[in-house]
């Protein structure tokens, strides 16, 4: 899988482009509109990643003439700017994703990853599982070394988004996306009660723990 | 047309102006009419006086110069050189009795009688009577030194027939000019008002949509609505600008703001994995941090672009009802944990022009802060009430707020000493408050200290200013 990432901060250019490497895609980056353009247009790339705010051509004109010259790589938009309108915008003008700066970088990787997925749609999976965790998305059951949990309508969707994206780094902005499709943060942290709550049916009574806090940063489902 | 579109259209400046315009024209041409209608009945009455007058002197003189033989021949003689008899003459005596008379060949004997039912009065007067609805018998009377009454008259067309026929030609005209007069007023002045309309539209096209390029269309003609129309462009213009301006420059210290903490939240998240121990712990906490302050900017340049009218709403017909099911769903679990009861009191569906996004911010806002500052064991409800606007109430049994913060609890970052150790952004209200009067309703606040808060949020169930047409 290769991407190019065309972001003119150097620092978070580096930052962006050595996450994405250590994800194991092949990472292309370049500093410039004009250039970016020339690039998407002569590689052969799966996705890319543009800022909005770029020396020469800007990201959304980028964008543009990209989709005016039926180039349909899935682009994911960043911007610094303070407006909805630019998320509007970016969609309008072609864009695939948009996500404000500051991002974790988990964030940016689920995205980019989803916009990959895209094209080459695997077959879904009726059972979710991570070591003796089971999720059975037909019949809404969960169970753990074969004792049944019973969960909440919320607490199911936690779970079955955490195991789908089992091994990786989850945010709580992600979270609040995918599990109430919200788009602001609540000052109290919701995420932080659900979370508590589903560690209290699924890893409290078991061994070895399965949900994992990074701190700072967000959740981990593995099984180490 | 509606009953509603009848009322919206009587009441626009065209509709009035032409009703006053229909009204004066109706008065003046009543006044006018009366006044026609009386000067032309008094000349045909003039008219007919002055030729039996002249008769009348003519008559006198011969009476005085020869008697009454005199006066009988000379009747016959007038008549007679004028083939026909035209007037009516009687000479009577003091005592009433007929010395001459002399009837027209168009008299009959009733025509007497009716002359001399009406005689009775003042005989040096002048005598009109109807005899049919066609003519008129006119009959003018002298008392001379002798004491005897002259009386001469004739019959002339009824002055009431040419004056009823006036009367029916002026009913017969008045109402299609009226209506004509009406129409064509109706006409003009739409086609002079129209530069008001187009600004009424223009302006309420800005509020509801937020397109700030919208401009009055200018047309050729050189009067003042035509200056006002081209005030308000350059109005506009102006203001455009003015946005434009704000709109760049909130831009720009988000972005400035933004791309530091980018790079801040790279390098920490970067530095993250490869430390132990305390250090983990203090790029954790600098990286909680960092989110802290993102949300502050986020919630900061929300409140700021609602404040300047620069908040872009998506207002839609929605669900209150589902918005605050949602937020209560939200916040459902915190609420379990704290102890604290929510009941959502909203079970009809609740239609309201709202941007869903914004209006559900607002309300987890008011939740958020109703279960934070509620004891465990306490009670927060929401309900709603709606007649012409929607209410929509968040009452808690929290501490409430003490008089000296109520009036500041809605500034920016204020926060009241008591909630200090609250986690809290002290920005929430404030955005509340913004959200708000940006779909251009209103919130207000109770609360009694020790007892409880009520935060109502008012909505209008109208889309802004719909009147434009």
């Amino acid at each position: 899988m290769r991407l190019l990432v065309v972001e003119d901060d150097k620092k978070l250019a580096t930052y962006i482009v050595k996450g994405l490497q250590q994800a194991g895609f092949a990472v292309d980056h370049c500093a410039d509109g004009d250039e970016g353009l020339a690039m998407v247009i002569g590689g052969d790339y799966d996705a890319a990643v543009i800022d909005i705010m770029l020396p020469g051509l800007n990201g959304l004109a980028l964008v543009q003439e990209l989709r005016k010259q039926r180039c349909a790589v899935p682009v994911l938009l960043l911007s610094a700017k303070a407006s909805v309108d630019d998320r509007v915008k970016g969609l309008q003008t072609g864009g695939d994703d948009y996500l404000p700066k500051p991002f974790a970088f988990a964030e940016l990787l689920a995205r980019v990853q989803a916009l990959v997925r895209r094209g080459s749609r695997a077959i879904e999976p009726t059972t979710l599982e991570v070591g003796d965790l089971k999720l059975d998305l037909l019949r809404y059951k969960v169970t753990r070394a074969g004792r049944k949990i019973e969960l909440q309508a919320r607490e199911f969707a936690l779970l079955e988004y955490l195991l789908r994206h089992a091994g990786r780094l989850v945010t709580k902005t992600m979270i609040l996306n995918h599990v109430w499709d919200y788009s602001f943060d609540p000052q109290t942290n919701v995420v932080d009660v659900l979370v508590c709550r589903l560690r209290n049916k699924v890893d409290k009574d078991f061994e070895p723990k399965l949900i994992r806090t990074m701190r700072g940063m967000g959740y981990v489902l593995e099984s180490s | 047309m509606s009953w509603k579109a009848l009322r919206e259209f009587t009441r626009t400046i065209s509709f009035r102006l032409n009703l006053w315009h229909a009204g004066i024209f109706l008065f003046s041409a009543a006044v006018l009419f009366t006044l026609i209608y009386f000067l032309l009945g008094a000349a045909i009455d003039r008219k007919d006086r002055d030729v039996i007058e002249a008769r009348l002197r003519e008559y006198h003189a011969v009476y005085e110069n020869g008697g009454l033989v005199a006066l009988q021949d000379w009747t016959t003689r007038v008549n007679d050189a004028r083939k026909q008899r035209m007037f009516f003459v009687r000479l009577k005596a003091p005592d009433h009795k007929v010395l001459l008379l002399v009837t027209p060949q168009d008299w009959f004997d009733a025509d007497v009688a009716l002359l001399d039912r009406g005689a009775e009065g003042p005989t040096d007067d002048w005598i009109r009577a109807a005899r049919n609805t066609e003519i008129d018998l006119t009959v003018a009377s002298m008392t001379l030194e002798d004491g005897t009454i002259l009386q001469v008259g004739r019959s002339s067309d009824s002055r009431a027939a040419l004056l009823g026929k006036f009367r029916q030609v002026f009913l017969a005209v008045i109402p299609p000019v009226l209506l004509l007069g009406f129409l064509g007023g109706a006409f003009v002045t739409r086609r002079m008002t129209k530069p008001v309309c187009s600004i009424v539209e223009a302006a309420s096209a800005i509020i509801n949509t937020g397109c700030m390029d919208v401009r009055v269309p200018e047309r050729p003609a050189k009067d003042e609505l035509q200056d006002l129309v081209l005030l308000f462009n350059r109005l506009l213009q102006h203001n455009e600008d003015l946005f434009r301006a704000l709109h760049d420059s909130l831009d720009n210290v988000a972005h400035d703001l933004r791309t530091p903490l980018a790079r801040l939240r790279a390098t920490l998240e970067q530095a993250l994995p490869e430390r132990r121990g305390a250090a983990q712990n203090a790029i954790a906490e600098a990286l909680e941090e960092a989110d802290r302050v993102e949300t502050i900017i986020r919630t900061l340049m929300d409140v700021a672009q609602a404040e300047a009218g620069l908040m872009r709403l998506e207002v839609e017909p929605t669900d209150v009802g589902s918005l605050v099911r949602d937020v209560v769903e939200l916040y459902e679990h915190v609420a379990q944990e704290k102890g604290v009861q929510v009941v959502n009191e909203l079970t009809e569906p609740l239609i309201v022009p709202v941007d869903a996004a914004r209006m559900r911010q607002v309300f987890a806002n008011l939740l958020d802060n109703a279960i934070k500052y509620t004891p465990a064991g306490g009670l927060v409800s929401i309900s709603a009430r709606h007649n012409r606007e929607v209410a929509l109430t968040f009452r808690d049994t929290g501490r409430g707020i003490s008089e000296t913060d109520l009036p500041r609890i809605w500034e920016r970052l204020y926060r009241g000493d008591k909630s200090r150790s609250q986690h809290g952004l002290g920005l929430g209200l404030s955005l509340v408050k913004a959200i708000v009067q940006a779909h251009q309703g209103r919130v207000e606040v109770t609360s009694t200290e020790g007892k409880g808060t009520e935060f109502r949020v008012f909505l209008s169930l109208q889309p802004q200013l719909q009147r434009a047409r």
